[in-house]
Order: structure tokens, then C-alpha cells, then sequence
């Protein structure tokens, strides 16, 4: 797990590296890349978006990011620039989906039947919300974003130290909060059949 | 998604410069610069600027200059995606701050009149003046990716705007407190408002 981890940062420390070389116009760098990308994309939106906008989202950054691959500065981390225009794009689709009209939108979201993610989305952010905004926002980034440690703490100017405990502290807090309202269900369930 | 739309565009692909934001300020600077020389050139500056400038006319000059400086850079910074923040605020704050100087100054110099020709008149060469950074900056908007283009795009504005109301500082004989309070202000403005929209539109990607 931990060399499994350890790998993926290492992979992820390469990307400015393969967005330098092709910038200079190196296509394998570019395809090895944008191969890398693609699954990290598709994590970035599935946590965003109903499974049937999630293949359009990805394409559509993939292009972004083609076409906007001059303003990647390769003296600063990759990762804030591509996650800077996978929240453009995703923003983007939301606003898309605010002016379609509502029968269109309506048939769009009726494919993907994503009761359950909206439910959890909802209640992870309730839970989120009753941490502190440190804690909240390390965890949002490294373990819903899929953030590395060295990125979540170059975006939030915590230390990585700092950020492994206020992680481990906020999961500690979910924990005993999931636990508390599975105690309480227990126990309205309990009164419901006395 | 097959891999085609990988490969295509990993074939699509050609050796670009990244984009750097210093460099697009040198080259509004360099745009203005050419303006400037160009109202010498076709002896279109004013008279008197030299070193001993009365109150309003470096501040006419300075006020604007500072905020073109300012707003270039805060929306050139703006392109890029990962500036998550813009700084229209501060912008406003700044230009707020300027306000504040001119009346300052304006304390104990030739209040002037208003004089609404001469003002329009002003307000419309500020105008034509604003037009090539305001244009340059459209086109430099268009090749970046910034969060927020509507910010971005309004930063862009207002230093369309207040490049052309430098330059105008060149050519305005009239130095009076009213005259430049009211008029160069309006001349940046007023530009500024006008070029808002296009400027957030082209801004979008």
C-alpha cells in the first residue's frame, strides 16, 4: 500500500517533467502523459459528476489541456495548473447543465440513477463541514481528490507534517461522528419497534 | 474512451513557448511606449513636461500609469489556471487610492471648470488611445486559460482604460483640478466599462 503510494507520487512528480518535453514537442512524452491523465481525470469527475457526464468531462479537459498546454509554466507544480482546468471544465459542465433546458437535463440525469453518490456527496460534506477548515480541506485534497501529501501541502502552505496530522485528526473526528449518528439510527430504530 | 482520441492529439501535437506573463507585459509596454512616441512624433504632445510639473499633470501621468501597470499585470497573472484568485478588488482599492491622491492634490491648485467640450474631447481621444492595449489585451486573453475569466476580463478593462488615460496625460493641456478629477477619471472609466464584456468574453475557453 505505502509502495503503491510512494509510486503514484513519484509517477505524479514526472507529469511536469512529460508537459516540459512536450511543450518542446516530444509526442511520446506527451501521449505517456495524457495516458496518465486520463484516469486521473476520470477519478476528478466521477466524484463531481453522474456517471453519464463523466466520459464527455474528461474529453473535453484532455482537449483543454491540449490547447492550453502554452500557459503551463514548467517552473511551477503541474498539478495545481492541470487541476486548474479540470475545475474550469467541470465548472463549465455545471453551468452547461444550469441553461439546458429541464426536460433535456431531466433524461440526461435519469440514465445514470446516482441516488446514492448524491446521498454520500451530501453527507460527506455535512461531516466535512463539522471539521476544522484545515482539517477538512487536507482531506478533501488528498483523500477525495486524490492529492498527493507534497501537493496537498504546497496548495494549502501547511507542512507536510501538518498535514498528515490534521488527516489523521479529521479522520479520527469522521469516525466518532459516523459512529455517533449510527448510535443514534440504532437507537431510533430501537424506539421505532418498542 | 478508446485511445484514439490520445493518439490523435499526441499526433496534432507541435512545439509551443510557454507563455510568460513578464513578457506580455513588455509587450503592452512596448505598444504604449509606441503610442507615446508616436504623439511626439506627430507633435501631438503637450507643452510643459518637464521637471517642473504642476501637481495635476503628475498626477494625470502617474495616477493612471500606476493602475495600467497594476490591472496588466493582475489580469496577465489572472491566465493562468492555476490562480484560483484574481485581485479586481485591490484593483478597485488602488484606483479608490489614486481618487484620493488627485483630490488631495487638488487642494490649493487652479480648480479650473469643467468645461464639457474640452472634457468630451478628452474622454474620446482617451478612448482611441485605450483601443490598441485594449486589443492587445483581448488577444492576449484569448491564449491564456484563467479561472475566472469575468474578473479576468474586467482587470483587462481597466487597464485598457488606464493605459489610455496615461497616453491621454500626454496630450491634455489642461491642468485644472476639475478638468482632471472629473474628465481622466471618466476617461479611464469609461473605456473600462465599454470593454468589460468583450474583454470577459474573450477571456472564456
Amino acid at each position: 500500500m505505502h509502495r503503491r503510494h510512494s509510486r503514484r507520487v513519484d509517477d505524479r512528480a514526472q507529469w511536469g517533467t512529460l508537459m516540459a518535453a512536450a511543450q518542446q514537442g516530444d509526442a511520446r512524452a506527451y501521449r505517456a502523459l495524457l495516458g496518465e491523465l486520463r484516469p486521473w481525470l476520470f477519478g476528478y469527475y466521477r466524484r463531481r459528476l453522474i456517471p453519464a457526464q463523466v466520459e464527455d468531462a474528461v474529453q473535453d479537459a484532455l482537449i483543454a489541456i491540449h490547447a492550453k498546454r502554452h500557459t503551463y509554466d514548467p517552473a511551477r507544480p503541474f498539478a495545481a495548473w492541470a487541476s486548474g482546468i479540470a475545475r474550469y471544465k467541470w465548472i463549465d459542465k455545471l453551468r452547461a447543465q444550469t441553461r439546458a433546458p429541464e426536460g433535456a437535463t431531466q433524461v440526461e440525469q435519469s440514465v445514470g440513477g446516482h441516488e446514492s453518490a448524491v446521498t454520500s456527496a451530501t453527507v460527506l460534506t455535512a461531516l466535512l463541514a463539522t471539521l476544522k477548515p484545515a482539517q477538512a480541506e487536507v482531506i478533501r485534497l488528498v483523500k477525495l481528490m486524490g492529492f498527493s501529501i507534497e501537493e496537498a501541502a504546497a496548495r494549502t502552505s501547511q507542512s507536510e507534517s501538518l498535514v498528515k496530522v490534521n488527516i489523521h485528526r479529521g479522520l479520527a473526528k469522521l469516525a466518532a461522528a459516523a459512529a455517533d449518528d449510527a448510535d443514534d439510527s440504532d437507537s431510533d430504530i430501537a424506539g421505532d419497534r418498542a | 474512451m478508446t485511445d484514439a482520441l490520445l493518439d490523435s492529439l499526441a499526433d496534432d501535437l507541435a512545439p509551443v513557448r510557454p507563455r510568460s506573463s513578464a513578457r506580455d507585459l513588455g509587450v503592452l509596454l512596448l505598444l504604449a511606449g509606441i503610442e507615446a512616441a508616436l504623439l511626439f512624433a506627430l507633435g501631438l504632445a503637450r507643452p510643459g513636461l518637464g521637471y517642473a510639473m504642476p501637481a495635476m499633470l503628475g498626477w494625470k501621468l502617474a495616477a493612471p500609469a500606476v493602475l495600467a501597470l497594476a490591472a496588466s499585470a493582475t489580469a496577465l497573472r489572472a491566465l493562468d489556471p492555476a490562480r484560483q484568485t484574481v485581485g479586481t478588488a485591490a484593483l478597485g482599492g488602488l484606483a479608490l487610492a489614486a481618487l484620493v491622491v488627485g483630490v488631495f492634490l487638488a487642494q490649493g491648485t487652479q480648480i479650473g471648470t469643467l468645461d464639457p467640450a474640452s472634457g468630451v474631447g478628452c474622454a474620446l481621444t482617451a478612448a482611441a488611445l485605450a483601443l490598441p492595449p485594449a486589443l492587445a489585451l483581448g488577444l492576449l486573453l484569448r491564449r491564456g486559460a484563467p479561472a475566472h475569466p469575468c474578473r479576468t476580463g474586467l482587470a483587462a478593462a481597466i487597464a485598457g482604460g488606464a493605459w489610455g488615460a496615461a497616453l491621454l496625460g500626454l496630450h491634455c493641456p489642461n491642468d485644472g483640478a476639475m478638468h482632471a478629477l472629473v474628465w481622466h477619471t471618466l476617461a479611464v472609466a469609461i473605456p473600462a466599462l465599454a470593454a468589460a464584456l468583450p474583454l470577459a468574453r474573450a477571456a472564456r475557453w
